[in-house]
């Protein structure tokens, strides 16, 4: 880099510094996550998203029926294979947007006793919630951003999904 | 230049003691990156709610995906692109499942009127550079942008800043040279203009 290079970048770097610096409450919610490691947990990925956001080559599904002025929903697909038994858990959940809220209603196969747990970075306990006997829970008042369940079932390691912004 | 811009060992050996379970070295990896993974939201011109999810989702993906690192050492890269997928994902959401590819975002051109990254903090000394800054081209603010965030090192983070902006790293140089240089462009004018009118 020639010395005027070189000294234009470190002006430019000065002036992001002082103007728009990472924010400290995101950086210290940042070293604090390290607290919510899951260490004996097995990991159910998101292997379908209606918006689009999967990790994969998903297809794009729209959204049908959607009424334009209620709530936005998007449908999230977790899933966990167990290579030991060959089974599956499916985790699907419908978020719906309602305003600065979010509230999931979702669907854990294979049925049976279970309940959930909600996580997120910015909400110090996690929220529970019982799945019922026909596999359904719902879960109000979250908040947007990113959030990971839990899911505990009776006689089976817990599974919680990969990070998801809601 | 392919190097990533820490000694790798010394990053491998940190995400090897994060694994362990050593918050101290959580923290430092934190520290290093935090300021380079806030660039990149801003690069992708996020507003600051979608930008605070966006660098808190890439963390939290990066603790997730920890141990399945398969070359520790190149953390900045792996980061850069995690952040990467997530803002745009989140771009494509914002925009209600009307999808744009990755180019037709890159190539915006700023718009000056709409621009979430405006800071707000900007000193008197930096004015004309910032007024400078943001003539440049929205690809020429990224590369820049990006490249300039640093930890106390101060070395650039080509790894990272390829990854993240979904560029050839060996485009890197030529393209910020040119920016630079329109930069220097822009700024002249602008002493020029000033000093004209007073």
């Amino acid at each position: 880099m020639n010395p005027d290079d070189a000294r234009l970048t470190a002006w430019l770097a000065d002036l992001f510094r002082a103007a728009d610096p990472a924010p400290g409450e995101m950086v210290e919610l940042a070293r604090r996550s390290f607290a919510l490691r899951t260490l004996d947990a097995e990991l159910a990925a998101l292997v379908e998203d209606s918006a689009g956001a999967g990790a994969g080559p998903i297809p794009v599904r729209e959204p049908s029926g959607a009424d334009p002025d209620g709530p936005q929903l998007r449908q999230l697909t977790f899933q966990f294979h167990d290579d030991r038994t060959g089974d599956d858990l499916i985790v699907a959940v419908e978020v719906a947007a309602l305003g600065e809220r979010r509230r999931l209603t979702g669907h854990l196969t294979p049925q049976g006793p279970a309940h959930i747990e909600v996580r997120q970075p910015a909400v110090p306990r996690a929220r529970r919630v019982d799945v019922d006997r026909l596999g359904r829970f719902h879960v109000d008042d979250l908040l947007p951003g990113p959030a990971s369940l839990t899911c505990h079932r009776t006689g089976a390691p817990a599974v919680v999904t990969e990070w998801t912004l809601l | 230049m392919t190097e990533e811009d820490q000694p790798g060992d010394d990053l491998a050996g940190l995400v090897g003691r994060a694994i362990e379970g050593d918050q101290a070295a959580w923290n430092t990896i934190v520290d290093r990156f935090a300021g380079r993974v806030w660039a990149v939201c801003r690069a992708y011109r996020l507003n600051q709610a979608d930008g605070y999810d966006v660098f808190q989702q890439t963390w939290l993906r990066a603790l997730e995906n920890l141990e399945s690192l398969r070359d520790p050492a190149r953390f900045g890269a792996w980061i850069g692109t995690t952040c990467r997928h997530e803002a745009l994902a989140t771009l494509r959401r914002s925009k209600r499942y009307h999808l744009v590819g990755d180019s037709g975002l890159l190539d915006r051109t700023a718009d000056p009127g709409d621009d979430p990254e405006q800071p707000l903090l900007v000193a008197a000394r930096n004015a004309e550079l910032w007024q400078a800054f943001r003539r440049l081209s929205r690809r020429c603010q990224q590369v820049l942008r990006v490249l300039v965030a640093d930890a106390d090192e101060g070395r650039p983070s080509y790894e990272l800043a390829a990854a993240a902006l979904g560029i050839p790293i060996g485009s890197l140089g030529p393209t910020r040279g040119r920016c630079l240089a329109r930069l220097r462009e822009y700024l002249t004018e602008g002493i020029a203009e000033s000093s004209g009118a007073s």
